[in-house]
């Protein structure tokens, strides 16, 4: 109980310096969103005037306070590109990357643990090398020009789906799958590489643990020395490491949501970057960080319930 | 000799094994043998001790018959057979089915069936040998799920009653308890009860006791033998200290590269030894006083410590108050020139962290203490050579830093002092240009010994500077560091946790146990009267 | 240690390791005659030839604008591996003063800048850069800049958890007693000791420079055209996928190529030490 309350209290703050840190970050920059929003041609007076209508002229913590205010209430501001409010442009558009990061983390576990499992208990030299090869392959290749691959087999040669053709999830949940499984091959297939290198270390690491012997000398098979020992031993880091791949997710699909011409928050972030959109950047990194944050508050209280020794800290 | 016994007494051999050879692959391609072609028998309730030095394949026949070898290790043996199955080989069928898969199964189901059962082990390490994240519980039922049809509630009872027999208080209460939970001898305790819960023929203990400190290790011991006698278990009990197998066990054969030595009843063993090997590490077991020396000590003191404490603060978090532990209290000593003084006690009690404070690696402690030799400052020899020399640098590199650090030697001047250093350490000098991974223990030691002493110290702090070499090694070790201190007149201050040497080569010892002295002397007097109840415990 | 003994274990060859050493040596004499000689101009349009498919004269073809894709590649794969290196260099001695110095000494300091880094490591690193070029503006330097002092942290992680190791050890107590200076004892006694880890560490960097690199300039916050990159060339082969797919498929293998023959040549680096 006291470790799920100091963890919350860490949470919060983290998500307070999180949330500070993007503030200022925005502050520094040179230029001012009056500014922007006016144009090169605006007097001294106008943009003056927009200043304190916006409440640029008031101090730093005030804003801060503001800025926390709304982003609590959900209100991040005009988009300067668009002219909608942030928080409207964001809704459309969370659905397409939420859906791609979690299908491409259900590919990456449903493929990677198997296998991972596979090449841990391998005794072959020859299938090693073979495993470390095709691992380091996976690892090597750009996610984009995998999409780019993707596409170029199976929607322009093979013609199994329409590259730019997204259909929401809600209307026909088949349709999405038929053709989102293609990105998030691409956003999968690299991780998929670490994952499985990931599992068959640390599961190797564990087979070489003085309990695997004892288990063994009780009468233990291979497969419940598998199973109830070493697996059970190996959760721990293979949930931190999986909370760090579900965070490089949702950074992956930035550019993957480029190459499919996929309407996610990748993409707008992205397209607001080039057009000095500021309100909508930081809306997306504040989300973002808040959602890793999130995943590794899940992740330790995960941990702490699985390994008995993750005392205090 | 052997074979001859055992085939006499086929009958009531609860185990054989014939030249059983173990080996591992090499560096270069080659096989390398550990154990080369081993014999023994064992009968019904025998408790038969192993000993030997490192890298005598004892460890190593003890997995084999287990059938716990690590993975690229390759077994090959006439036979191993117990309580009348065959776990290896076989004469007429070992040649016909090796690499057979199917032969290879059979033995597997055999070792599944077995194992657990009829026969168990114990290791080492018990923290690392229990699974760091299954309750004690879930542990010890594991045998009983595994051998025996009994419901949970039987399991739990039986459980309980294991742990009580292994003499741990509030079995009950230990039953969700995790691993890291328990102490080092409670943690060995729980080992001996999950060995022992479906009461098998044979136990077989690897080095049980090395990990724990001198009063745990007579408890462990004679619990073992408690239960075997009870129970009628047969025990292999390998360990490379021979004063723990003399009262334990019935039969004792020695080990060296691989091959058995010697063999016999304990008695034979230890009192009519036939090979020169066996006298060699009877001899080599230091035992004794202190022979007398010529030079008389000085009174000049070189070191005296008044009322030196040392609280160590753990800090948890940011705003907790910090726990304190209060590691050493009010020591204070005295150290004259030319003498030998050690201090003792078990693990914990304080006598490294005094030492620090005496070598001025530790900050923060309160009371005064005065070195004369303040210019060089003391030099240390630690405990573990393979952590006290930088395993990336060369010999040479290592025992030259000091004379780079604190003079202005040459090159050439530095590199004439290292080959003087290394003849008088009985080093080659070919030694300079190798890395210490590629030395042996007690060479390693004898680096660490050269480097605190190439700057001519007159007091050199020693920490338990034996108590990781084999016995052989052990005794060549202090006999070199008496050698140098009687020709350079040095002062030592020696701490160990081991009675035996601190007898044969201190002058004065002080006795200590959780940070404060029990007591301090000349050497004998402590030895033969000693005044204080904790004192005469350790010298059991 | 001589150059078979390297490629050979137990007489069997290392197959792996030479893939890796051929790929590596590949992508190097490729990026260094770049840097003299190219076939053609790689900014020299030629309408004429626009999205020539591979023949003899243009071995890879031509882009949309005419222009040369070999000698592109060429110069692209230059300046691809070059920012790679950089950001790796500005990260490995940031990280290694970062995380000595809070390693060897512990204490608040260490706290406070460890949580930082947590803090840091915890988002996607490419996230951060996107916001850094976003603040700064894009093009080669403040690409660099921003990914080499993204990959401090991780830099630092590792030569920290290595320090906290080393420092408890025996001998460095020795080397105090035989009166080193921290410094000395940091940099000269416990440094060499961490090699190994830090070496995969500098391979996994590298390659994650690479990528990065690419990913950057494909959303054109990186490397400005006119100037060839890796990454660029794929981002302007895009709209071309189906007419002309070399353009794409010759740059991106290159990327492969030399990621993938850092990473074998970094798979069995950690063996040699146990």
């Amino acid at each position: 109980m006291r470790y799920f309350l100091k963890k919350t209290v860490a949470l919060v703050i983290t998500l307070l310096v999180a949330a500070f840190l993007t503030f200022l970050a925005f502050e520094v920059i040179p230029s001012d969103a009056a500014m922007a929003k006016l144009g090169m041609d605006a007097t001294e007076e106008e943009i003056e005037a927009l200043r304190e209508a916006m409440g640029l002229n008031r101090s730093l913590p005030v804003r801060y306070g503001d800025f926390l205010l709304g982003a609590l209430r959900g209100d991040f501001g005009e988009s300067t590109q668009y002219g909608l409010p942030v928080t409207e442009l964001l809704a459309d558009r969370f659905g397409v990357t939420i859906g791609l990061a979690l299908l491409s983390f259900v590919l990456i576990v449903g493929i990677s643990v198997p296998l991972g499992i596979f090449a841990a208990r391998t005794k072959s030299k020859a299938g090693e090398g073979i495993i470390a090869f095709l691992t380091q392959t996976m690892m090597a290749v750009p996610p984009f020009f995998l999409g780019m691959l993707i596409t170029l087999l199976f929607g322009i040669v093979l013609r199994w789906f329409t590259p730019g053709a997204y259909v929401p999830a809600g209307e026909n949940f088949f349709g999405f799958l038929g053709f989102m499984i293609f990105p998030a091959m691409a956003v999968a297939i690299p991780k998929i590489g670490m994952s499985v290198r990931f599992l068959q270390s640390s599961l190797k690491e564990q087979m070489q643990a003085d309990y695997v012997r004892t288990a063994k000398s009780k009468g233990c098979g291979r497969r419940r020395v598998l199973w109830s020992h070493v697996l059970r031993n190996a959760l721990v880091p293979v949930v931190t490491f999986l909370t760090m791949v579900m965070a490089e997710i949702l950074a992956g699909s930035i550019v993957i949501e480029q190459v499919f011409n996929l309407s996610g928050i990748g993409r707008l972030l992205a397209v607001s970057i080039s057009g000095r959109d500021y309100p909508v950047v930081r809306a997306i990194v504040l989300y973002t960080t808040a959602v890793v944050v999130l995943l590794n508050y899940g992740a330790d209280l995960i941990c702490r319930y699985l390994d008995p020794r993750i005392k205090e800290i | 000799m052997s074979n001859e016994n055992g085939h006499a007494k086929e009958e009531k051999n609860l185990l054989r094994i014939e030249r059983l050879c173990v080996a591992f692959p090499g560096k270069d391609g080659k096989k390398k043998e550990v154990v080369k072609g081993v014999s023994f028998s064992l009968r019904e309730g025998e408790i038969l001790g192993i000993a030997g030095e490192s890298g005598s394949g004892k460890s190593m026949t003890a997995l084999a018959i287990m059938g716990l070898l690590p993975e690229n290790a390759t077994r090959d043996c006439e036979g191993i057979f117990f309580d009348g199955q065959t776990l290896c080989g076989g004469k007429e069928n070992n040649k016909k089915f090796r690499g057979n898969r199917t032969e290879k199964q059979r033995e597997e189901k055999v070792r599944q069936e077995l194992s657990g059962s009829k026969m168990t082990m114990i290791f080492q390490e018990p923290l690392t040998s229990l699974n760091p994240v299954l309750t004690i519980k879930k542990q010890m039922e594991e045998p009983l799920l595994l051998h025996t049809k009994l419901s949970s509630e039987e399991r739990e009872r039986a459980v309980v009653s294991a742990l009580t027999k292994a003499e741990l208080k509030n079995a009950k209460r230990l039953l969700n308890q995790y691993p890291h939970q328990l102490s080092g001898g409670m943690r060995q305790r729980v080992m001996i009860a999950m060995a022992m819960i479906n009461k098998p023929r044979l136990l077989i203990c690897d080095e049980p006791t090395t990990a724990l400190d001198a009063v745990t290790e007579r408890e462990i011991v004679s619990l073992i033998h408690k239960l075997a006698k009870e129970q009628n278990t047969a025990v292999i009990f390998i360990s490379h200290d021979l004063s723990v197998l003399r009262n334990l066990c019935d039969r004792v054969m020695i080990m060296k590269d691989g091959k058995t030595v010697e063999e016999g009843t304990a008695e034979q063993v230890f009192e009519r030894p036939e090979q020169d090997y066996t006298k060699n590490l009877m001899q080599a077991t230091v035992k004794g006083a202190k022979e007398a020396t010529e030079q008389p000590v000085s009174e000049t003191e070189v070191l005296s410590a008044t009322k030196v404490s040392v609280v160590f603060r753990r800090s948890n978090g940011w705003f907790r108050v910090p726990e304190l532990k209060q590691a050493v209290s009010e020591v204070s000593l005295s150290v004259k020139q030319g003498e030998i003084f050690g201090i003792v006690g078990e693990s914990g009690c304080g006598k490294s962290t005094l030492l620090k404070a005496l070598a001025g690696l530790l900050v923060h402690y309160e009371g005064t203490i005065w070195k004369k030799d303040s210019k060089i400052g003391v030099q240390m020899v630690f405990q573990d050579p393979y952590t006290s020399l930088n395993p990336a640098k060369k010999v040479g590199w290592i025992l030259e830093e000091p004379l780079r650090l604190n003079t202005g030697l040459s090159k050439e001047e530095r590199e004439q002092r290292v080959r003087e250093i290394l003849k008088e350490t009985e080093l080659p000098e070919e030694v300079a240009e190798r890395h210490v991974s590629e030395l042996s223990g007690g060479q390693r030691q004898r680096v660490a010994i050269a480097a605190a002493l190439i700057t001519k110290p007159e007091l050199v702090l020693l920490d338990e500077p034996v108590s990781a070499l084999d016995v052989t090694v052990q005794a060549q070790i202090l006999e070199l560091l008496l050698r140098l201190q009687r020709e350079h007149n040095l002062t030592y201050i020696f701490v160990s946790h081991d009675m035996a040497v601190v007898r044969k080569i201190c002058d004065r010892v002080m006795v200590m146990k959780d940070g404060r002295v029990v007591e301090c002397g000349e050497t004998e007097d402590l030895f033969v009267k000693p005044q204080e109840e904790y004192t005469k415990k350790l010298l059991g | 240690m001589n150059v078979t003994g390297w490629l050979k274990k137990d007489g069997k060859w290392k197959v792996n390791r030479i893939i890796g050493v051929v790929l590596v040596g590949l992508a190097v004499i490729v990026s260094l005659t770049g840097c003299f000689y190219t076939p053609y101009d790689p900014d020299a349009m030629d309408a004429t030839l626009k999205n020539a498919s591979p023949s003899l004269s243009h071995l890879f073809g031509t882009d949309n604008f005419g222009r040369d894709v070999l000698s592109r590649v060429m110069k692209g794969a230059g300046t691809t591996l070059l920012v790679g290196l950089a950001v790796v260099s500005i990260g490995a001695v940031g990280g290694c003063l970062m995380g000595a110095f809070t390693g060897y000494f512990g204490g608040k300091a260490d706290l406070i800048l460890m949580r930082v880094n947590d803090a840091v490591a915890a988002i996607p690193s490419i996230l951060l850069a996107l916001v850094f070029v976003g603040v700064f503006g894009s093009g080669t330097v403040q690409l660099v800049a921003a990914l080499g002092i993204l990959f401090i942290p991780s830099f630092a992680r590792v030569v920290r958890s290595g320090f906290i190791v080393q420092k408890e050890l025996d001998y460095v107590k020795n080397a105090r007693l035989m009166g080193a200076g921290h410094l000395r004892i940091m940099f000269v006694h416990i440094l060499p000791n961490i090699k190994s880890s830090l070496l995969s560490a500098l391979a996994i960097g590298f390659n994650n420079a690479v990528l990065s690199e690419a990913a950057m300039s494909y959303l054109s916050l990186g490397v400005q055209p006119p100037h060839a990159s890796l990454g660029r060339m794929l981002s302007e082969a895009q709209p071309y996928l189906f007419r002309a797919p070399w353009n794409a498929v010759a740059p991106g293998l290159m990327i492969l190529f030399s990621v993938l023959g850092v990473g074998l040549l970094s798979l069995e680096g950690g063996e040699k030490h146990e």
